[in-house]
């Protein structure tokens, strides 16, 4: 009897203290302030390819100004920026009224945007504008050059629009890219390193990453980075 | 006194009349070897076709002596001599390179071996066999084999000064596949006869090779199935389909039989190349298709990327890269024929386009 005297005051008393401690803290309550805040405040966007940001806690949205070097537009509670040309700034969005600042850089492609920083590219950050530029077609791959100007130079495209083969008839080499999607139904800029092999002289080699860089009513750029780093490009009329 | 022997395509070779005297025979014996291969080749193919090709054109004897009637100056005279009997022809350069007195040591001759000995382990027989097999040597102004050094054939894209007046080649950087290396550029016309000879060399003398030390290291492939790097045969084979056998290196396997006893079989029946390498790499060599084999190329070179005015007659529309299938048009003029004549488009760089049910593409080609 006297254990079971001890137990309940001891529990008695706990009760007393936890609902004292939840007194005191309505005593300190204060109004939830809702904010509207952004998914991320500073952006990168490839050249050619849209970014997304998400603006939380808004009913209504604004876009203040505009910009050389992104097309801005509004879908609902998400703004999307489109990278147009190589640039940077800032924006400003009004989530119900609260200026909300976002930076943005646009760049000329992935592995530019790595030359930029710490690359292993040798910081070379015009190369895919120059690349661009260049309307003849031709397989690059690091300091070899194989164009259409050359005599010689054999360029092919299935005409599913999957394989693309530029081959030497000085030399026998022969390049070849094979996608599962054809090349010019690729997403500008998205990466299809895994729906693609390339083959050089018959030998598939490792592929970090492949992008379909540009197209026109007439042409592809096609860029590829090989796992040691080797930079190919394919020019093709199509 | 010259015959001249004309092939499709009005072109014409020729050959010092004394080789028709003093081979008739043998050139009729040589007709009738070319007309089947041996029947130790059929039902092979690859590693196994290389083997039997080894066994049945190896050399049975090699030339030791310099001088006589069976020595090297001889026998080049036979087959690189010029029409008026005083000179080698010189290949390599614009020097001359005339006979010895009395079948002595000619001046200015050096014979080039064109794979050099020691891309093979000095212990081995072949170190000394490959220095003499006819096959792999030429006569060559004194002092070009020590400029070509080790370096293999290839195209050569950046050229060195050469210190020899009037060189014919080109010795420089070019590229195999995607390695750049120093390489020598024959002159056109015997590109396909170096192809040739290196096909034949790696047949009949696999063994002892040096693979990663020699040739620069794009020659020979870490896989000796394959005997050459992908990239390496893709080079030979441009060579070989683009400068066919000619009636002269038809003429040299009918004289270097009479002394070494053997043949270099890609000069009898070229489709072996493209069964080893080619097109057809791993296909059999069947007993009722023997005709496959003794196809000659000659006459139907395929497209290539320049052409002379002077030398080529036509433009073959057909690649290996073509589908058969494909119509052509040229500078935007579409092409009914399967050929079109240089002297109708004259010197400049033209446009080719071709379309079929599955390829579309283009190249541009020079004629000079």
């Amino acid at each position: 009897m006297i254990k079971i005297g001890h137990t309940f005051k001891l529990i008695i008393i706990i009760i007393a203290l936890t609902m004292g401690i939840m007194s005191c803290d309505k005593k300190h309550e204060y109004p939830v302030v809702v904010r509207p805040y952004l998914s991320q405040y500073q952006v990168e966007i490839p050249l050619g390819q849209t970014v997304e940001i998400e603006v939380y806690d808004a009913n209504v949205l604004n876009v203040e100004g505009t910009s050389r070097y992104v097309d801005i537009s509004v879908d609902g509670s998400r703004i999307l920026l489109y990278g147009k040309a190589i640039g940077s700034g800032e924006i400003v969005i009004r989530g119900d009224g609260t200026p909300l600042r976002c930076s943005y850089e646009v760049y000329g492609g992935i592995d530019d945007k790595e030359d930029s920083g710490n690359s292993d590219n040798n910081g070379d950050s015009g190369e895919i504008l120059r690349e661009v530029e260049d309307r003849t077609p031709r397989f690059t791959y690091d300091s070899q050059k194989f164009t259409f100007e050359t005599p010689g130079n054999l360029f092919a495209l299935s005409k599913d629009k999957r394989i693309l083969l530029v081959t030497s008839l000085i030399t026998g080499m022969e390049a070849k890219i094979i996608s599962q999607l054809p090349l010019t139904e690729i997403s500008l800029s998205s990466d299809i390193s895994t729906d693609c092999d390339i083959q050089i002289n018959g030998i598939e080699i490792g592929i970090k990453e492949v992008r379909l860089i540009n197209i026109t009513s007439d042409r592809i750029w096609i860029r590829a980075e090989s796992t040691d780093h080797s930079i190919l490009w394919f020019v093709m009329e199509i | 006194m010259l015959h001249e022997y004309e092939v499709e395509g009005g072109m014409k070779h020729k050959f010092p009349s004394i080789l028709k005297l003093s081979f008739a025979g043998i050139a009729y014996s040589a007709a009738a070897e070319t007309a089947a291969p041996p029947s130790q080749w059929m039902g092979l193919s690859g590693n196994d076709l290389c083997v039997a090709v080894a066994r049945t054109n190896s050399p049975t004897n090699y030339v030791t002596q310099y001088s006589g009637d069976t020595g090297f100056y001889e026998i080049f005279k036979l087959t690189h001599g010029d029409d008026e009997r005083e000179c080698y022809i010189n290949q390599f350069s614009s020097s001359i390179i005339p006979y010895g007195i009395d079948g002595g040591a000619p001046d200015n001759f050096e014979l080039l071996t064109i794979i050099p000995p020691h891309w093979w382990n000095a212990v081995t027989v072949n170190f000394t066999s490959v220095s003499r097999d006819l096959y792999n040597l030429i006569p060559s102004p004194e002092g070009f084999p020590t400029i070509k050094s080790d370096a293999p054939p290839g195209v050569v894209e950046n050229e060195e000064t050469s210190s020899i007046p009037g060189l014919k080649c080109r010795m420089g950087i070019g590229s195999i596949g995607t390695c750049k290396v120093r390489l020598w550029e024959p002159p056109d016309e015997i590109k396909g006869d170096v192809a040739r000879c290196l096909m034949y060399m790696a047949i009949v003398y696999p063994n002892g090779l040096r693979r990663f030390e020699s040739g620069n290291g794009i020659v020979w492939s870490e896989n000796t199935d394959e005997i050459f790097t992908p990239a390496y045969s893709r080079q030979l084979l441009v060579w070989h389909r683009t400068d066919s056998p000619s009636m002269d290196e038809r003429n040299r396997n009918d004289v270097f039989f009479q002394f070494q006893g053997n043949r270099n079989p890609f000069v009898d029946y070229p489709e072996l190349a493209e069964l080893l390498w080619g097109n057809r790499m791993g296909e059999c060599l069947l007993e009722n298709n023997e005709d496959d084999i003794n196809t000659s190329t000659e006459g139907s070179t395929p497209l290539k990327a320049i052409y002379s005015l002077k030398d080529d007659n036509r433009i073959n529309l057909y690649s290996s890269y073509v589908p058969e299938d494909a119509s052509w048009s040229v500078d935007g003029v579409p092409v009914k024929e399967n050929y079109i004549l240089t002297q109708s488009l004259g010197v400049g760089l033209h446009t080719l386009r071709f379309n079929s049910e599955t390829w579309s593409g283009m190249l541009n080609i020079e004629i000079r």
